[in-house]
């Protein structure tokens, strides 16, 4: 094991972390199926097949992702584990911090390839193409600790121009389209406006709309009754509401010397886990506009995933509208945690040796690990 | 070898990278030796764990000991990597970032150590044991590149009418007292102000304070001092003109936070050129504080070595600044100050070349 030396200047918190009372913004979107496929076999299926023993595989069964957008009042450090920072104040002694995050996630399953472990090392999770955050210290921990490809921006939720409406708006350093000279400057990158809750005076949604399954009483009660009895509901909703999430990204270091090389490449997996999920309303999705401008190469990470709306290829150099198919809100709780590497890719002549690690793989799907202990060679007997 | 995935996060500046027009004011104050020793074995020797230890062993330098705060205005930083294919951009590389950084360092002695335990081929390194830019570019290419600790801070620099002069702040998200009830605030982390040019050259300087002299002759050693006449006629054309840094790369394990997945020392190298525009200041009339807060104890206790702030107020121009709430974007002022006593103040203009030398030590690695 080689040691972390936590320096005396950092500020940084590691995870788990837990958010109470957070507030999450969702609009579901359609996306390309074939674009999330691209992603996948770009980011996670790396080398051969049969090394590493998985393919990642776009769900085409939902082609839907969610663009969150999500306010953490309190973020509080969860962790009870030795945090090797001596006799200084545990991180969780030390105050709150707050942030807020937009993000994309897609889902996607990694398929076991190999017969015998197919069913137990085969999952859904899901994959981050385009993540977001206002903390500095937030970013810096997620790229570097959980590998997740966290943009620092400055990002500005409001109330909307109608009551009860929301407004999101990001800006991110970039440099204009036709950079040239250009030097790099913070550039509006996305803008959500939604209009009034629903029920509105805005007229009704679509009957396809998914707010009709949640107007009914019943059904809304009973959602957010499993959302806190189960983590089934992930599937009930199918994805729509979802109470655990477990993200998996590709987790990767330059080498200092040859940047364009890498000296540490791993697909880690956490778990995000949302409890007390409360007060889920909904706003008409024909109301609600998200706008992403296309500056310098930050709307590749959209545009490989989202479908986006048709506009004039004239304009869609300049933006991309996106519409979602549905839009909602919720409170909750959430717990961020379970961080463990998937699988760890080979790494080739990197400059220095490479540490001795091996070519680790903790593969078994989430279903499957309270069990895992019952299956597999018997332990010898002393 | 295998390549890096670059996807729309990781536009980061990829060294080697120039910066032209870069104006330094460098700040030389006295540290102490135990510190800069205990600091060199946390980070840079020993064995660490169950790994081998590097082949090199860090020392301070002789004599007195002194580090440096130094102030960077770069209006304009590039990469020069044409090796690279900047596949996110294009093949068209990013490049023409401006920013501030702020940063602290001191000089070290590396050995390297045979098998048998013997120390030989000095070479003087810098080591730094914080950084701050304000920018996120910056601050992720240090980071994840060529390993510097830096952290994004806000920089403010007021503008003055007298172009020598500068009066710079840094401000940094913390806690105040660490509470489970706290919560965080732009804290104000450092202040500097100075205004005061000292006519004469270095040689007053120098003997008001004998001890100087060594930590003088690193600089001219490093080129940061072209153009002044070195004391006591040395060539100094003869020198090296280039600095080389020493970072511990290091990040950790996502199940076992407290283990690395990869840990390394880095050597790179900043050199200056088209130095001009010197400025010598009166260091007695810098007003050089860092600011005392919980979330900057340990930094201020093992690197500065004061156990408590040295005056309970915030630095004079920041008397009546206070920040309203947690969140707000103003720097918070309201904390007692350590006040550093400045030996040396100077400034120039350079354009500034800096490249990764390599992975000196990769910890854990099997030696070839």
């Amino acid at each position: 094991m080689i040691p972390y030396v936590q320096s005396a200047a950092s500020q940084e918190v590691p995870p788990p972390y837990n958010f109470p009372g957070v507030t999450v913004h969702t609009f579901v979107c359609e996306t390309v199926i074939a674009q999330v496929q691209a992603y996948c076999d770009k980011f996670f299926n790396l080398g051969d097949p049969d090394q590493r023993g998985f393919t990642y595989q776009a769900v085409a069964a939902w082609p839907y992702g969610l663009l969150m957008c999500i306010d953490y009042p309190v973020m509080i450090r969860s962790g009870r584990g030795r945090e090797n920072i001596g006799d200084e104040v545990p991180y969780s002694d030390r105050g709150i911090v707050s942030q807020q995050e937009v993000f994309i996630s897609v889902p996607v399953m990694r398929v076991a390839t190999a017969p015998s472990t197919r069913l137990t090392d085969t999952a859904i999770e899901w994959a981050i193409p385009f993540i977001t955050v206002g903390n500095p210290m937030s970013a810096v921990c997620g790229r570097e600790m959980i590998g997740l490809q966290k943009l620092r921006g400055d990002i500005a939720f409001s109330d909307g121009h109608f009551p009860d409406s929301f407004s999101c708006n990001v800006r991110l350093p970039g440099w204009p389209p036709q950079a040239g000279q250009s030097r790099q400057m913070l550039m509006d990158f996305l803008h959500v406006d939604t209009g009034p809750l629903t029920p509105t005076f805005r007229g009704s949604p679509r009957e396809s709309s998914l707010y009709t399954l949640f107007r009914s009483r019943t059904a809304s009660n009973g959602i957010a009754g499993l959302a806190t009895a189960f983590d089934m509901v992930d599937t009930f909703s199918a994805g729509a509401i979802p109470t655990t999430m477990q993200t998996v990204a590709l987790k990767q270091l330059r080498d200092a010397a040859r940047p364009d090389q890498a000296i540490y490449q791993a697909l880690v997996a956490c778990r995000t886990k949302y409890t007390n999920v409360a007060g889920v309303r909904f706003y008409k999705e024909d109301d609600v506009r998200v706008t992403f401008k296309n500056f310098g190469g930050s709307f590749k990470g959209v545009n490989s995933v989202l479908q986006t709306s048709s506009l004039q290829p004239a304009d869609k150099r300049l933006a991309n509208e996106i519409q979602p198919v549905a839009a909602y809100r919720f409170n909750a709780d959430i717990d961020f945690d379970d961080m463990r590497t998937l699988h760890e890719f080979p790494i080739y002549d990197c400059d220095g040796p490479p540490p001795p690690r091996s070519a680790g793989a903790d593969l078994s799907a989430a279903w499957f690990r309270p069990w895992k202990g019952f299956f597999g060679p018997r332990k010898a007997t002393p | 070898m295998t390549a890096f995935i670059e996807s729309f996060a990781t536009q980061q500046l990829l060294p080697p990278w120039t910066a032209t027009d870069a104006r330094r004011f460098c700040f030389v104050f006295r540290m102490e030796r135990d510190l800069i020793a205990t600091y060199l074995a946390k980070y840079f020797n020993g064995r660490f764990g169950d790994c081998a230890p590097a082949p090199f062993r860090y020392e301070p330098v002789a004599g007195a000991q002194f580090g440096m705060v130094s102030v960077t205005l770069f209006p304009n930083i590039m990469s020069t990597n044409t090796v690279e294919p900047h596949p996110v951009s294009g093949g068209q590389i990013w490049n023409k970032i401006s920013h501030n950084e702020v940063y602290l360092a001191f000089p070290a002695i590396r050995y390297a150590v045979t098998p048998d335990g013997l120390m030989r081929d000095p070479r003087l390194v810098w080591i730094q044991p914080a950084a701050y830019a304000n920018n996120d570019t910056i601050v992720f290419s240090a980071r994840e590149i060529w390993g510097t600790d830096m952290f994004l801070a806000t920089i403010d620099r007021h503008d003055t009418d007298d172009f020598n002069a500068l009066h710079l702040d840094v401000g940094l998200i913390g806690m105040k007292t660490f509470d489970p009830h706290a919560e965080e605030r732009l804290l104000s982390v450092m202040h500097v102000a100075v205004d005061k040019v000292l006519e004469g050259g270095l040689l007053p300087a120098i003997e008001a304070n004998p001890e100087l002299s060594a930590f003088v002759d690193l600089l001219f050693k490093a080129g940061m001092l072209g153009g002044v006449d070195a004391p006591g006629g040395a060539d100094t054309e003869k020198y090296p003109h280039h600095v080389e840094l020493n970072n511990l790369k290091q990040f950790r394990d996502c199940y076992d936070m407290g283990a690395a997945i990869y840990r390394a020392i880095i050597a790179s190298q900043v050199s200056h050129a088209r130095l001009r525009n010197l400025v010598l200041y009166d260091a007695k009339a810098v007003d050089l504080a860092f600011m005392w807060s919980d979330s900057l104890r340990e930094f201020i206790e093992t690197i500065l070595g004061n156990t408590g702030p040295t005056d309970p107020s915030p630095p004079a121009p920041h008397a009546d600044d206070h920040s309203p709430q947690p969140s707000c974007a103003h720097i918070d002022w309201q904390l007692p100050q350590v006040k550093l006593d400045v030996a040396l103040a100077f400034s120039f203009i350079a354009d500034i070349d800096f490249r990764v030398l390599g992975a000196l030590h990769t910890y854990g690695a099997v030696e070839a």
